[in-house]
């Protein structure tokens, strides 16, 4: 297996601590999302494995191998990995498949050979018809294909992007959404997609890495990482749905609905974060009494802020619009009790 | 953004009138210059342009002038291209260091530079006669010749080639060179393959810049060319008018229109060259790109220091140690030592002080009326549409880029009869030269000003001009506290530029009314080359504070202001 390893990785510039202490191991052909608020340090990551940046402390190894650790580094240019760039680091000088074709030209790879691989790529993409073009006569789109074939062309066994579709507007990203999980489909390489966009870390990736201050919050599966948050940070940042606090219970479990309920109408003191999604919400006719402090259309439904009797917000959804200010009832389903962020 | 203007607001129309008088201003040297030299042309053969034509001397300084320049720039690219690779591209240590050195030469005045580096080579040559390696007396100085005009042209003018080549290598993307590296490129191929080809186009930019500039250039080929008997157009010019004065003011324009013709056709080819170099270049410019050098670090170094040394160290020493010798030819020991130079200077009054002192008046007059005009012509400027602002921008441009000779025979021509209407004669007085100045560093003044203006928020002046302020409060107000920085950096620029001046001043100088770099020149040609070396370690000294208080302004000045900082 060739996993992709990082031991106790730590990044300082100066004093400020970009990556703090991270260990993670990556999955041999998995797809792997990064994922934070910026400044959390993903970017940093994600230039560590390409080795344009030295870590402090701690390691690297790519199976066996290691790449990099505060002493000795393997430079990018022997690592055999790929990267998108946010900007997509088209060479302007060079055509469609001057470009793609690069990484095999540095490898001495030429003739018939490469020729046939970059019209390969190039049509994984479907940019063959633009084989002689200049980046600049490129949409934006068109460019993330030819920097995606560029990728493709020599065969990595780690692909890194970051933030690939932060350029492209919304009906663009959907199709590169789509492009990008057939790219791994086809290559069955290790993709590393830094984002801060939680909507397409959890529609792409295999596994999500949460990231906050350098560290590494939550490491799950998107569905692991929607129901089970690990803390109430988290679970703010993913999703919609809002924490309350009730009498204490044990953290990381479900919670029945009407156990939350009863922990919220005690005396005792509310310690314990709980996240409770819409999905698990329901207007009634009886259940605790709230009252509604906002009611927004969303097209397919009514999307409500509640305020419980002690001040505590809710997130619910309804089917039809509600005054605000009105008073209501709510049941709750379930909730995740989570652990208290640091 | 525009801002519609009132009319007939009393400012509006004075900063209207300032912009066409010094636009016009801008225009008349030339176009006087033109039209005398085309004067009489229907005379036929007859006619000066077409005898200065058909003179075999043109011709021969023609070829000495494009033989130097081209070659010159030959070594400018040399130079330029392994500091700015070498400072822009890798982890050497020291770079604001490295770069401020290598920029010193541009700075130091042409007749300095040459002065230094004759007292650092030939029989005579006080540094080497005090370490005992001069050559045998009567051999010759191996600079006066056509090649040590090229060698201190290049020296003179890599700094040009290395702005150029710095500025389109630190706007290249880092992201273009981190994928050519994730690709597999090694660091030579990185360079080979995409560094060099984006690159190209500034380094081209910069050779067409090293060219005019070296075309224009009058110190180096005076002191190192005449003595030889060897002319480019420049001391040619020079030659004809100290020899035969007005009589042959008609030839001389011709001249003067033959160089500036060829500087202008070098200047455009530049211009062209950048529009080619600008690739829609994406992703985050602007910082160094750091390529770790590992062991060869040291090495690399080492190399950029000793060429330091070569250029800059070692000429600035013989002129050091020339300055303190009781006379020329006698070694420096701790028994010859004597600032009598020094003193002489300093305390005896001549033609020293006087040079001094025109030369700080000149320098820096220029600099307060052009600090003055520069702020409300960029305010007035920046409200015109596009086209037009590019087009008074290059007719104010015109006397910069031309070589100093042509705008001193326009001045000539120009102010060579009374003025009219007031009946004041300026020719033969200072003022000739402060006019001259005016209108040739006008632009070093307002460039500054203009990039800081076009990073301003329009809103600013928006808010106060809701809150009640005219035009000219606004200007005070608002423009000049928060512009102040460029005003004061183009001032500075001038100021510098101006007193290191010797091209213009050289033919427009009368009895009493030299300035430093003429003196520089004149004491040097009398043999007295112990005192020239003096002023010159003076004034290479305060070329080079006044060289650091631009710095002390940088970072409060928007980016490419001063030019040996980017």
């Amino acid at each position: 297996m060739e996993n992709l390893t990082l031991d106790r990785l730590v990044k300082r510039f100066g004093n400020e601590t970009a990556v703090d202490g991270l260990s993670l191991t990556i999955p041999e052909a998995a797809f792997v999302a990064l994922l934070g608020p910026s400044g959390c340090g993903k970017t940093t990551i994600l230039r560590l494995l390409a080795g344009f940046e030295k870590p402090t402390s701690g390691s690297i190894h790519l199976g066996d191998r290691r790449l990099a650790d505060a002493r000795t580094q393997c430079p990018p240019e022997q690592r055999n990995m790929a990267m998108v760039f946010q900007s997509y680091a088209l060479w302007p000088h060079m055509s469609v498949a001057e470009n793609v074709g690069y990484p095999l030209k540095v490898r001495g790879t030429s003739g018939n050979e490469a020729a046939g691989a970059v019209r390969a790529a190039l049509a994984q993409v479907e940019m063959e018809r633009m084989a002689q073009r200049r980046p600049a006569e490129l949409s934006g789109g068109q460019r993330q294909r030819v920097a995606l074939a560029r990728c493709l062309v020599a065969k990595p066994r780690v692909v890194l992007l970051d933030e690939p579709l932060a350029n492209l507007d919304r009906n663009l990203r959907d199709t590169m959404e789509g492009t990008f999980r057939e790219f791994h489909r086809q290559t069955g390489a290790t993709l590393v997609y830094v984002t801060h966009d939680q909507s397409e870390a959890m529609s792409m990736a295999d596994y999500i890495a949460v990231m906050r201050d350098g560290r590494l919050a939550q490491w799950a599966t998107p569905e692991q990482l929607y129901q089970q948050p690990v803390d109430d940070w988290v679970a703010r940042f993913i999703g919609q749905g809002a924490v309350v606090h009730i009498a204490d219970a044990e953290p990381s479990g479900w919670l029945d609905g009407h156990v939350i309920m009863q922990a919220m109408e005690t005396s005792l003191p509310k310690i314990r974060p709980v996240l409770l999604r819409p999905e698990h919400i329901r207007i009634g006719a009886d259940g605790l009494s709230a009252e509604v402090r906002q009611c927004v259309y969303r097209g397919e439904r009514y999307e409500l802020t509640l305020s419980l009797l002690d001040g505590q917000p809710l997130r619910a959804w309804h089917h039809s619009a509600l005054a605000t200010g009105q008073s209501v009832r709510v049941r709750f389903d379930k909730g995740w009790s989570l652990q208290r962020a640091a | 953004m525009r801002i519609a203007l009132s009319r007939g607001s009393q400012p509006n129309w004075l900063l209207s009138l300032l912009l066409v008088t010094i636009t016009l201003l801008s225009l008349t040297p030339s176009l006087r210059l033109a039209v005398s030299a085309m004067s009489q042309l229907g005379l036929g053969e007859q006619s000066p342009f077409w005898q200065v034509m058909s003179a075999a001397s043109t011709w021969r300084a023609l070829g000495n002038s494009l033989y130097t320049a081209t070659l010159g720039a030959m070594v400018s690219l040399l130079l330029g291209a392994i500091f700015a690779y070498g400072i822009t591209l890798t982890n050497v240590r020291g770079k604001q260091w490295l770069v401020f050195c290598f920029m010193l030469p541009m700075m130091i005045p042409p007749q300095v530079t040459a002065l230094s580096w004759l007292q650092l080579m030939g029989p005579a040559s006080p540094l080497l006669n005090t370490l005992g390696i001069a050559p045998p007396l009567g051999s010759p100085q191996p600079l006066y010749s056509p090649e040590g005009i090229i060698v201190l042209l290049g020296i003179q003018s890599a700094p040009l080639v290395f702005l150029a080549m710095r500025t389109s290598l630190i706007n290249l993307p880092a992201e273009l060179i981190e994928a050519a590296r994730i690709s597999g490129a090694s660091s030579r191929r990185v360079w080979r393959d995409i560094v060099l080809p984006l690159s190209r186009g500034g380094m081209l930019a910069g050779v067409f810049m090293a060219f005019v500039s070296n075309l224009g250039n009058f110190g180096i080929p005076a002191m190192l060319g005449i003595p030889d008997a060897y002319y480019v157009l420049p001391t040619l010019i020079y030659q004809r008018m100290a020899g035969f004065g007005h009589s042959v003011l008609q030839e001389v324009a011709s001249l003067s229109v033959l160089i500036g013709a060829l500087a202008l056709l070098g200047v455009a080819l530049q211009q062209r060259m950048q529009r080619h170099s600008r690739y829609s270049l994406t992703g985050h410019g602007g910082k160094a790109h750091d390529l770790d050098l590992r062991q060869w670090r040291p090495l690399v170094e080492a190399a950029l220091a000793t060429v330091l040394l070569i250029i800059l160290v070692c000429p600035f020493l013989a002129l050091v140690v020339s300055s303190l010798v009781p006379a020329v030819g006698v070694p420096l020991t701790p028994g010859s030592v004597t600032s009598a130079a020094f003193d002489e200077m300093i305390n005896h009054q001549g033609a020293t002080p006087r040079a001094a002192r025109n030369s700080l008046m000149l320098a820096g007059g220029a600099a307060l009326v052009i600090m003055a005009c520069a702020l409300p012509l960029a305010y007035r400027l920046k409200r015109l549409p596009e086209r037009i602002q590019t087009l008074v921008v290059t007719l104010i441009e015109i006397p910069y880029a031309l070589p100093g000779v042509v705008l001193a025979i326009a001045c000539i021509l120009l102010f060579a009869r009374p003025l009219p209407v007031i009946n004041v004669v300026v020719y033969g007085s200072l003022w000739i030269i402060f006019l001259a100045y005016l209108v040739r560093f006008l632009v070093l003044g307002l460039r500054p000003v203009m990039a800081s203006l076009g990073q301003f928020d329009g809103a600013l002046e928006e808010a106060a001009q809701l809150a009640g302020a005219g035009t000219l409060r606004r200007l005070v107000d608002i423009l000049l506290p928060l512009l102040a920085p460029a005003v004061f950096a183009g001032g500075l620029l001038v100021f510098l530029v101006a007193l290191n001046e010797i091209t213009v001043s050289a033919l427009l100088w009368s009895a009493g009314n030299e300035t430093l770099g003429v003196l520089i020149f004149n004491l040097d040609e009398g043999g007295e080359s112990v005192l020239a070396s003096a002023i010159s370690v003076l004034v290479v000294v305060f070329v080079a504070l006044l060289m650091a208080l631009l710095n002390l302004l940088a970072p409060r000045l928007p980016r490419g202001v001063i030019p040996w900082r980017t």
